[in-house]
């Protein structure tokens, strides 16, 4: 099965394949919603995530 | 009416193509596939399920309030009721049930083969299992379930016993997999149209859930901040909401409600797509204002963000603040009424039939108005001093949760159950269905208005005696509505096995074709019921329909 997109790629001429263009597009909303979720937390957790990031290098 | 008339069957062969395959076999379909129409039904039947277990939980208290005094429960369990029954249907019932429409129609409304990350729609179902299981055992544990209402508010909530922590780690376990459907439908919706599928020829229902897909992306972080501030407050010495430590329980509610009152609209936009897709088929018309719509649909989601502070007026805000909080939160009556405005206009001198769908979706315009209305009521902040917390705001709600968001799942169901399941259901177990439901729903929550406008407060399992007659009314509304829903159980199980023996066609229904697309001819009715497992793996031909002018340029 080969999925299909728009033609917007062909309209812009930027060449990238649906995969490519989906998980990119995943990515940056995840990174959105990353940030949301980074900047409601508090501080204390912040943290506490920072250290635990630190400690595995 | 149609602008191009193209013939366009031959979609219909193209599953056989790109070496398509069938589902696995056996159980393990269920479990690993990456299917939008099997991992739709899984979405619709856990959604079907959690009604029901939500639906105990209200019959429960409906049960205990239907004479004052301490009749059934104790006064903890009932508290227990109220909150799980409320994070259930919300959380269990009526999101998963969007999230399982969205999966089932959207690609194929739009022309796509799948949504657009399929192995993260697998992920994204299995962890909102996982977060109802945890929040459901924790019924279970030493202390009963959290019972300090669905709002959590401290310092109450952190009196919880063990289930506390238990009941956070499912909160965000049900976040994150709202984000990543959400992700999911606004990758599958920008990227994987097919060519001619425009923005402004896109079906409502697709308009309204990317909208919806964006508000859940915007909130429910907040939501985990919040809670995790619970936490930290409850286990790590922390005193976000605690005055004696210099915190402040209010900021909990500001926190709470930037949240909550963009997840009113989560459950609720989607239905307002529902109405604008099935309204105009029954009508024989085009959806009257279809840019319109989008534009109030967008405008009303963007005002859920600045309106929060409205539920709660008795906190002792400024002035200024309640002021800036009570005009704000009537500016949505706006846009609002431009929809019931369309939809009503769309009903306008229409060839109407009166199918069940349909009579789910008039008695939506009419009784989600009714719930609008009260709503506009509570928006003045000196009247809200008098409904605050009481069993008025619970009639208001669950106007705008009950006969609107699950009568159109309801009507939903019917709509695309004959193209889902290739059956016809029964028309005439349908109708009584919905007369049952129309007629009871509103004696279950009608009385309730008058119960608040007394004085009634809500979260309460015993109450003085003056609130009796209304409170047995109720409660028999509850029970008949409660119970008629079993007709649509047995309406959903007839039509998966068979329904009345007479087969779907393509079309389904009339006007499906013509007017149940935006700007297009409905693309859904143009696969045969029901469709292959595989559809649209070459894009579809676009037939552009001239009904609506402004969706069709």
């Amino acid at each position: 099965m080969m999925p299909h997109s728009n033609d917007s790629n062909l309209e812009t001429g930027f060449l990238m394949d649906i995969k490519t263009k989906n998980w990119l597009t995943a990515l940056i909303l995840g990174l959105l919603a990353l940030s949301f979720y980074v900047y409601a937390m508090p501080q204390a957790v912040r943290d506490l995530v920072v250290k635990a990031v630190k400690s595995i290098f | 009416m149609s602008a191009v008339v193209a013939e366009h069957d031959e979609h219909h062969d193209h599953d056989h193509e790109d070496h398509d395959h069938g589902p696995a076999k056996g159980i393990l379909r269920w479990i690993i596939t990456t299917n939008h129409k099997d991992i739709g039904t899984l979405y619709l039947l856990f959604a079907l399920a959690m009604f029901f277990v939500g639906g105990v939980m209200a019959l429960i208290i409906r049960a205990e309030l239907f004479q004052p005094g301490l009749s059934f429960v104790e006064p903890q369990f009932f508290n227990s009721m109220t909150t799980m029954h409320a994070l259930v249907m919300i959380f269990g019932g009526v999101m998963p049930a969007f999230v399982g429409l969205a999966n089932w129609m959207i690609p194929m409304m739009i022309g796509a083969p799948d949504m657009a990350l399929p192995r993260m729609n697998n992920m994204s179902f299995w962890m909102l299992v996982a977060g109802i299981v945890l929040l459901s055992s924790t019924l279970f544990m030493e202390g009963g379930a959290p019972a300090a209402g669905w709002t959590m508010y401290p310092p109450l909530v952190l009196q919880t016993g063990k289930a506390l922590p238990f009941a956070i780690f499912s909160v965000h376990l049900l976040g994150i997999s709202s984000i990543m459907g959400a992700i999911n439908i606004i990758a599958t919706i920008f990227n994987m149209r097919a060519p001619g599928m425009t923005l402004m020829r896109m079906p409502m229902f697709v308009w309204t859930w990317v909208i919806t897909a964006f508000l859940l992306i915007a909130v429910m972080p907040v939501f985990a901040g919040a809670v995790t501030m619970l936490l930290t407050d409850k286990f790590f010495d922390t005193s976000f909401f605690d005055a004696a430590g210099g915190g402040d329980p209010v900021l909990y509610q500001h926190i709470f409600w930037f949240f909550g009152h963009p997840e009113v609209y989560i459950l609720i936009l989607p239905t307002f797509g529902i109405a604008s897709t099935i309204i105009p088929v029954f009508a024989r018309k085009p959806l009257f204002g279809y840019s319109s719509m989008v534009y109030a649909t967008a405008a009303i989601a963007f005002l859920s963000f600045i309106v929060w502070a409205h539920h709660m007026f008795t906190v002792g805000m400024p002035l200024a603040g309640e002021l800036y909080f009570m005009y704000s939160t009537m500016i949505i009556a706006i846009p609002t009424a431009v929809k019931v405005f369309n939809w009503t206009a769309t009903m306008w001198k229409g060839a109407m039939t009166f199918e069940t769908p349909m009579l789910f979706a008039i008695s939506f315009v009419v009784l989600f108005t009714m719930g609008g209305f009260t709503g506009l009521m509570m928006a003045i902040a000196p009247s809200d001093l008098q409904y605050h917390d009481t069993y008025f705001i619970v009639a208001h709600f669950h106007y705008v949760l009950v006969p609107s968001a699950v009568f159109m799942i309801m009507a939903a169901a019917y709509y695309w159950l004959p193209k889902w399941t290739g059956n016809m259901y029964n028309e005439k177990i349908g109708q009584l269905h919905f007369w049952l439901s129309a007629i009871s729903v509103n004696i279950l929550f009608f009385p309730q208005h008058f119960l608040g406008l007394a004085g009634m407060p809500r979260r309460i399992p015993d109450y003085a005696v003056q609130f009796t007659d209304w409170n047995m009314i109720s409660s028999i509304g509850g029970f008949i509505f409660g119970f008629s829903q079993l007709l649509f159980l047995y309406i959903v199980v007839d039509t998966i096995r068979g329904g009345t023996g007479e087969k779907a066609t393509n079309q389904v229904w009339e006007g499906a074709l013509q007017y149940g697309g935006g700007g297009t001819q409905g693309l859904e009715w143009t696969l045969p019921s029901p469709p292959p497992y595989h559809t649209f793996t070459e894009p579809p031909v676009i037939v552009v329909t001239e009904y609506n002018h402004d969706a069709a340029q």
